[in-house]
């Protein structure tokens, strides 16, 4: 059965054959495209380098007017990923946009753990409800897709519906605390995490 | 050298407000302004233009005289052999006008670079005045903030007027039975298509050479001053929704003149105006007077499919109306005006963009026509469905049906007839051939 997510999402996977963002590959589960299977791996010049970390994308019917679920399957450190993989993204909560496809949420999530390594913690969280805290990616997500955004350069997506930054409750609040107080150590931890991504199945 | 240059002191300096954006703080008219910053005190009363152009010319003498612009020619002989055949009165950008001010700045700084005591400077070239002591007129906030009022005022206008006459002549060109009998009525039942065409073609003379006419203006502030205020303004007019060039109306205009290029006919306009479908971000390619080329990409941001029914929301973006419809969250029967006020562009974000949208009928038209081919393609997507079980009910594939025209894979006596009516130079015979298996296997008289 064709609906409009799935062609959609065959138009996505099509997009992300032809033009592939650097360190970013993906592909839907042979006999289900609405889950997809990706892989990012970790930027150049920043800890993470080196390493390959697997997730896993699920979409539903009412995609690409709401965002898809995306889980790291691969173990991370990171203050903005559970424990269970789940990202805690502006874009994939309340700043998604219908326009945004699979290779830009991915290229998103890269960039994502950039920002934070280049941030202070302070400032890089804004409070999406009482209990959760997303990294605020909207200024980064605006190079992804010059042919959508360039009409409009002065305006990046705006945070409307986001409070003050809320450090205080962050997706993992050990990484949170060791990013803050111990940025050495925090960059050992994810050296050990790019190595056990090596070896992971 | 003699220097007639009007310092103005500090105390006269600080009684100016702060640069604000309301035109009841300054009830001065511009060419009040205009004379002020013509080297005078501020004590000057209100002199006419002439004066102003008077002075300025004098002060032109003392610097290098700037040659006339080619392009600025073009657009006053274009200006002033406009007024017959636009019967209502139209705006332009005041070129000469604005360009004779930039002039004036540019010979007031030629004068500060040239004469020592105007660069605060004694005869031996020692700094005697602070910077700011001395006029430089493109610092001055209130000269800026009249300048570009009136500019953007030109600019909305024309905007304003561009919209209004490609409305009615689309009006003219797409209205249907009872809405088309009326016009007609009322023009004693002249349908002039080739008058038509010649406004189209008026209009896009019109709107080019204006922005153009803005483009150069801007470009020219922004060197003589040495700012970014110039390319600040064009992003400001983006915001505004005054951007001539980047209006829906135009790509609906340009859609009307390929829907005006009848194939056997002259081909008016093919020069001009393109439209590639096939290729892999399929888009319409105006190329306008002055070497402008405008692109504009037809896919849907949303689906990424060619858009299908096209809507332009009020900040010029693209959606196809059930793409639009389910982003702003309206049923698509409701339509987008039902769309919360608060909903915005997925593309910018701009608020409130789904009030203002608009249907682009000619742009739908000629995506249509062009679209012809893959009627085929359509039918044989039924021959594989349904394959050869003629028990099995008749189902119906594509995209969103809205028209009855457009149901053409539901294999049916009036859908063939379609195809013969609209299609018939368009099928080959393999194609005619698979249309008589599908007529047997669905049993169709």
């Amino acid at each position: 059965m064709s609906t409009p997510a799935r062609k959609r999402l065959m138009r996505d996977f099509k997009r992300l054959q032809q033009d592939p963002p650097a360190g970013i590959s993906g592909a839907p589960q042979d006999n289900n495209i609405m889950l997809w299977n990706a892989v990012i791996f970790g930027p150049d010049d920043t800890p993470w380098d080196g390493g390959t970390f697997k997730l896993t994308l699920q979409f539903s019917e009412d995609y690409p007017n709401k965002p898809p679920t995306v889980r790291f399957v691969s173990r991370m450190f990171h203050p903005n990923i559970y424990a269970d993989g789940s990202i805690c993204l502006d874009i994939l909560q309340n700043q998604w946009s219908p326009i945004y496809d699979v290779a830009a949420i991915l290229t998103s999530i890269q960039s994502f753990s950039v920002s934070f390594l280049l941030e202070p913690f302070e400032e890089s969280f804004v409070l999406v409800d009482e209990t959760s805290v997303a990294l605020d990616l909207s200024h980064l997500t605006l190079g992804l897709h010059p042919r959508n955004w360039v009409d409009c350069p002065e305006k990046p997506p705006e945070l409307s519906l986001l409070c003050d930054p809320n450090p205080n409750s962050p997706a993992n609040s050990e990484a949170a605390r060791m990013f803050s107080e111990n940025k050495r150590e925090y960059n050992r931890r994810v050296r050990e995490i790019v190595e056990q991504s090596w070896t992971a199945d | 050298m003699a220097c007639n240059h009007t310092h103005i002191r500090p105390d006269k300096r600080a009684g100016l407000a702060a640069p604000s954006f309301s035109k009841t703080q300054y009830p001065l008219p511009f060419t009040h302004l205009l004379s002020v910053f013509a080297f005078d005190d501020f004590s000057t009363p209100h002199k006419p233009w002439s004066t102003f152009l008077e002075k300025s010319a004098r002060v032109e003498e003392l610097v290098s005289p700037i040659q006339k612009m080619k392009f600025g020619e073009a657009f006053m002989e274009y200006v002033n052999g406009n007024q017959e055949r636009f019967t209502d009165k139209c705006s332009h950008v005041e070129y000469k006008r604005l360009k004779k001010i930039l002039k004036s700045c540019r010979a007031c700084r030629g004068l500060r670079d040239s004469c020592p005591r105007a660069a605060g400077q004694d005869e031996l070239g020692n700094q005697t005045l602070p910077d700011s002591e001395f006029c430089q007129c493109e610092a001055c906030p209130l000269y800026d903030q009249m300048f570009f009022s009136e500019l953007m005022k030109e600019a909305s206008e024309i905007a304003g007027f561009f919209s209004s006459r490609v409305r009615h002549l689309l009006h003219l060109h797409i209205a249907t039975g009872m809405q088309r009998y009326m016009i007609l009525l009322r023009r004693c039942f002249k349908d002039d298509h080739q008058a038509m065409v010649q406004e189209g073609q008026m209009l896009i003379e019109y709107v080019t050479m204006n922005a153009i006419a803005l483009r150069k203006i801007l470009k020219k502030y922004d060197k003589v001053h040495g700012s970014v205020n110039g390319r600040n303004f064009k992003s400001k007019m983006r915001t505004k929704h005054i951007e001539i060039l980047q209006s829906p109306w135009l790509i609906e205009l340009g859609a009307f003149y390929m829907n005006c290029d009848e194939p056997d006919g002259p081909n008016l306009f093919s020069s001009s105006f393109s439209c590639d479908l096939n290729a892999a971000e399929p888009g319409i390619t105006l190329m306008l007077p002055d070497s402008v080329t405008l692109e504009y990409n037809l896919n849907c941001a949303i689906c990424l499919d060619l858009v299908f029914n096209p809507y332009a929301l009020s900040c010029g973006h693209i959606f196809c109306k059930l793409c639009a419809c389910s982003a702003a969250k309206v049923m698509v029967f409701q339509g987008l005006k039902a769309a919360n006020p608060e909903s915005k562009c997925p593309v910018c974000r701009e608020e409130g963009a789904y009030g203002d949208a608009l249907h682009m009928i000619e742009l739908d038209l000629l995506l249509k026509k062009r679209q012809s081919s893959s009627v085929i393609g359509a039918l044989e997507i039924i021959v594989m469905i349904v394959g050869s079980n003629s028990e099995e009910q008749q189902r119906m594939y594509g995209r969103h049906f809205e028209m009855e025209a457009e149901l053409v894979s539901h294999i049916s006596r009036k859908s063939i007839d379609v195809l013969k009516t609209n299609y018939r130079d368009d099928l080959s015979t393999d194609e005619w051939r698979l249309l008589a298996k599908l007529k047997n296997l669905f049993k169709i008289q």
